[in-house]
C-alpha cells in the first residue's frame, strides 16, 4: 500500500482510516471520530475520515457523475470535494499546480466511478501556499457538519502542517479500492 | 533661462502665492489639499467620518473569496441603501461592534509577505467614527481559519473581552481584554466550538458530542464549565452555527438542519433547555421546506422575532441559498409571514429598530437587497467586493 503521507503520524491515520473506511458503517465511524474528538481535547485532527459518500449508484452525486472532465464539479472523484478545483488551475485530480504545496494531512472519502461501478477511496487534499485560485468552484454538502464537529467539516482551511495556511486549490487523488 | 520666461515665473508664482491665502484658513481646518495647489476657486478637501452608530448601519464583512487575503467590511447606510465606507481586514476575518458603539473589532490573520513569511493574528481596534486602527493586540495562538463564521468572535456584552476561537489543534477561546489593550490568555473548550458570551464573564459554546458547555470565567481566567448533555443531535440533525442569538435576552435559538428550533435558556450558569418547536408543518416538510444558507438566521430582538432563510430542497442543501425569509414569533412558536425574496440569498440581517429593515446578501453578483417590513423592496446595493457573506447590526 502506498501511502499519501511519508509522515509517520499521517501514514498511521491513513491506513486507519482506509482499514475503517472498508470495514466500519460510516455513522460507526462518525460517532467513534467524535468520541475521539472530545476526549483528545481535538488531537489528532488529520488526516480525517471525511463521511463517506454513499455506497450505491443510487446516491444523488454518483447519479449525475461523470469521468471524462476532471474541471467539472460532477467529476466522480468530487464526490466530497469542496473549493477550487485543482484541475481549474494548472493541476490536476492528483496534482498541485505549480508554485503551490499539497498539504501533508488529507481527508478519505469514497466515489463510486460509474464506469465500473466500483467504489473508491480519494484522499482529498488541499494544494496551499498562494492566493485561492479562484476557478471551477464546486460546493460539496453531503456530510458536511458545522465546525464544532471540525472533522466533517468543509469550510475549515486543512492546510494544517504545510508551510503556509493559504489555500490555492483542492485536490481528490485517487489512494485505493474501497471494496 | 531668458527674461521672458523669468517674466512668467514671477507671473505663476504671484498667482500661486495668492491662490494660498484663502486656503490658509482652510488649512487650519485640516484641509487635506496641499495649500500651494489651490486656486481660489478650490473648495476644501477633508476627509469625511461616520455618523455617531445608529440602527440602521449595516457592517458587511466580504470574505473576498477570490483574493482571500484581502478581507474587508464595508459599512453600508441602510436607511438610504448607500455605501459609507470600508475598511480592510486580513485572511478570513471576523468582525464586532463594541456594545457601546464607539468601537468596531476585527480578528484578522496576515501573512508577512502577503501570502507567505511569517503569520501573525490580531485583534483590531478601530474607532467606529473615524475608521482608524486604534490598536493591533497580537493573539499569540493564532485563531481558527476557516470561512467566516460570524461566531467564532465575539464581545461580551459589557465591553470588556473580546473572545476569538482557536483549533490548533487545541479547542479554545483567546481572551483579550478590550479596556488594557491586552492579550489574557486561553480557555480551553474541549470538542467545542463557536462562542456566545451572555454576561461579562460567561460564554456558552457547541459541542461536538451535542452538548452545550457554558464557561464561567474569572479576570486570572481561571474557568469552570458547566456542560449539558443531549441538548441537540449532532450526529443526525446538528444545529447551524448562525443559529439565531438574542444576546439581550440571552436566549440562543438553536436551528437544526431540520428545521427544528431548540430554545436555550443562558441566563444560568448552565444552559436550560426549552421545549423544541418546528419551522415548519408536517406539509411543509413533505414539500422540501427546509432552512439554509450562510447567515441563515437573525434575531429581532424589540419584536422577539425570528428570521429564517428557507428553501426547498433535499437533505444536505443546508447551504443553499433561501427564496424566502419566514418570520416567527418565538414565544407563540408561530411564523407570522413570509417574505418573498426576489433573489435567493445566502445571508439575511434585520436592523433592531421597532420597524426592522431586512437585509440579504442575494447570490450572484455582489449585492445587498433591502426589504422593508412588509416585503417590499427598499433598495439594492450593488457592486459590493467579491463575496459578502457576513452581516452585523448595531444592537444584535
Amino acid at each position: 500500500m502506498k501511502f499519501v503521507s511519508k509522515n509517520v503520524f499521517d501514514c498511521f491515520f491513513e491506513s486507519s482510516s482506509r482499514w475503517s473506511a472498508q470495514r466500519i458503517s460510516r455513522r460507526s465511524m462518525v460517532a467513534t471520530l467524535g468520541r475521539m474528538m472530545v476526549a483528545t481535547v481535538a488531537l489528532p485532527l488529520l488526516p480525517v475520515y471525511r463521511r463517506a459518500q454513499a455506497a450505491e449508484l443510487s446516491s444523488r452525486f454518483a447519479r449525475t457523475a461523470q469521468t471524462k472532465d476532471p474541471a467539472q464539479c460532477n467529476y466522480w472523484r468530487y464526490c466530497a470535494s469542496d473549493g477550487y478545483l485543482c484541475a481549474c488551475c494548472g493541476g490536476g485530480p492528483s496534482t498541485c499546480p505549480p508554485g503551490t504545496t499539497p498539504s501533508p494531512t488529507s481527508w478519505i472519502g469514497s466515489c463510486i466511478n460509474p464506469d465500473d461501478r466500483k467504489t473508491y477511496l480519494i484522499a482529498y487534499r488541499d494544494c496551499c501556499g498562494t492566493d485561492s485560485c479562484g476557478r471551477c468552484a464546486c460546493l460539496g454538502q453531503e456530510g458536511d457538519m458545522p465546525s464544532y464537529r471540525p472533522q466533517l467539516n468543509n469550510d475549515i482551511i486543512w492546510c494544517f502542517g504545510s508551510s503556509s495556511m493559504v489555500y490555492h486549490c483542492s485536490s481528490a487523488a485517487l489512494v485505493g479500492l474501497a471494496n | 533661462m531668458s527674461s521672458g520666461l523669468r517674466a512668467l515665473g514671477w507671473v505663476a508664482f504671484s498667482l500661486c502665492a495668492l491662490s494660498t491665502l484663502p486656503s490658509i484658513a482652510i488649512a487650519q481646518e485640516k484641509d487635506d489639499l496641499d495649500a500651494g495647489a489651490k486656486l481660489e476657486v478650490a473648495e476644501s478637501h477633508v476627509t469625511a467620518k461616520l455618523s455617531a452608530m445608529h440602527a440602521r448601519r449595516l457592517f458587511v464583512l466580504d470574505t473576498a473569496f477570490p483574493a482571500a487575503e484581502a478581507g474587508k467590511t464595508y459599512v453600508v447606510d441602510g436607511e438610504q441603501g448607500t455605501l459609507e465606507g470600508m475598511f480592510s481586514q486580513g485572511y478570513w476575518s471576523n468582525f464586532a461592534i463594541a456594545p457601546d458603539g464607539t468601537e468596531i473589532y476585527g480578528a484578522d490573520t496576515y501573512f508577512e509577505k502577503h501570502t507567505r513569511g511569517t503569520r501573525k493574528d490580531y485583534l483590531v481596534i478601530r474607532d467606529a467614527s473615524t475608521l482608524n486602527v486604534l490598536d493591533d493586540i497580537l493573539l499569540p495562538n493564532g485563531r481558527l481559519l476557516i470561512v467566516t463564521k460570524k461566531y467564532n468572535f465575539g464581545v461580551t456584552p459589557d465591553g470588556r473581552y473580546g473572545l476569538s476561537y482557536n483549533l490548533a489543534p487545541r479547542t479554545s477561546v483567546s481572551v483579550v481584554d478590550l479596556k488594557l489593550r491586552k492579550y489574557v490568555g486561553e480557555i480551553d473548550i474541549p470538542g467545542c466550538g463557536l462562542i456566545f458570551p451572555q454576561s461579562p464573564n460567561q460564554f456558552t459554546t457547541l459541542c461536538a458530542d451535542g452538548s452545550v458547555a457554558t464557561v464561567t470565567f474569572d479576570e486570572k481566567l481561571k474557568a469552570s464549565i458547566e456542560r449539558v448533555k443531549k441538548i441537540f443531535d449532532a450526529e443526525n440533525d446538528p444545529v447551524f452555527e448562525h443559529s439565531a442569538w438574542d444576546k439581550h435576552h440571552q436566549m440562543l435559538y438553536l436551528i437544526a438542519y431540520s428545521g427544528r428550533v431548540v430554545p436555550l435558556d443562558l441566563s444560568g450558569a448552565i444552559a436550560k433547555k426549552q421545549a423544541p418547536w418546528s419551522l415548519t408543518s408536517d406539509s411543509e416538510r413533505q414539500s422540501g421546506w427546509r432552512p439554509g444558507g450562510w447567515q441563515l438566521s437573525h434575531f429581532h430582538g424589540p419584536s422577539q422575532q425570528l428570521y429564517v432563510l428557507m428553501h426547498r430542497g433535499h437533505e444536505w442543501t443546508h447551504k443553499d441559498s433561501g427564496t424566502e425569509v419566514w418570520v416567527y414569533d418565538v414565544q407563540a412558536q408561530k411564523r407570522l409571514r413570509k417574505v418573498k425574496l426576489i433573489k435567493p440569498a445566502q445571508s439575511v440581517a434585520v436592523s433592531q429598530d421597532d420597524s426592522p429593515l431586512l437585509y440579504t446578501i442575494a447570490d450572484g453578483a455582489p449585492e445587498i437587497i433591502t426589504y422593508n417590513a412588509s416585503g417590499a423592496v427598499r433598495s439594492r446595493l450593488n457592486n459590493l467586493g467579491f463575496t459578502p457573506q457576513v452581516l452585523t447590526v448595531p444592537g444584535e
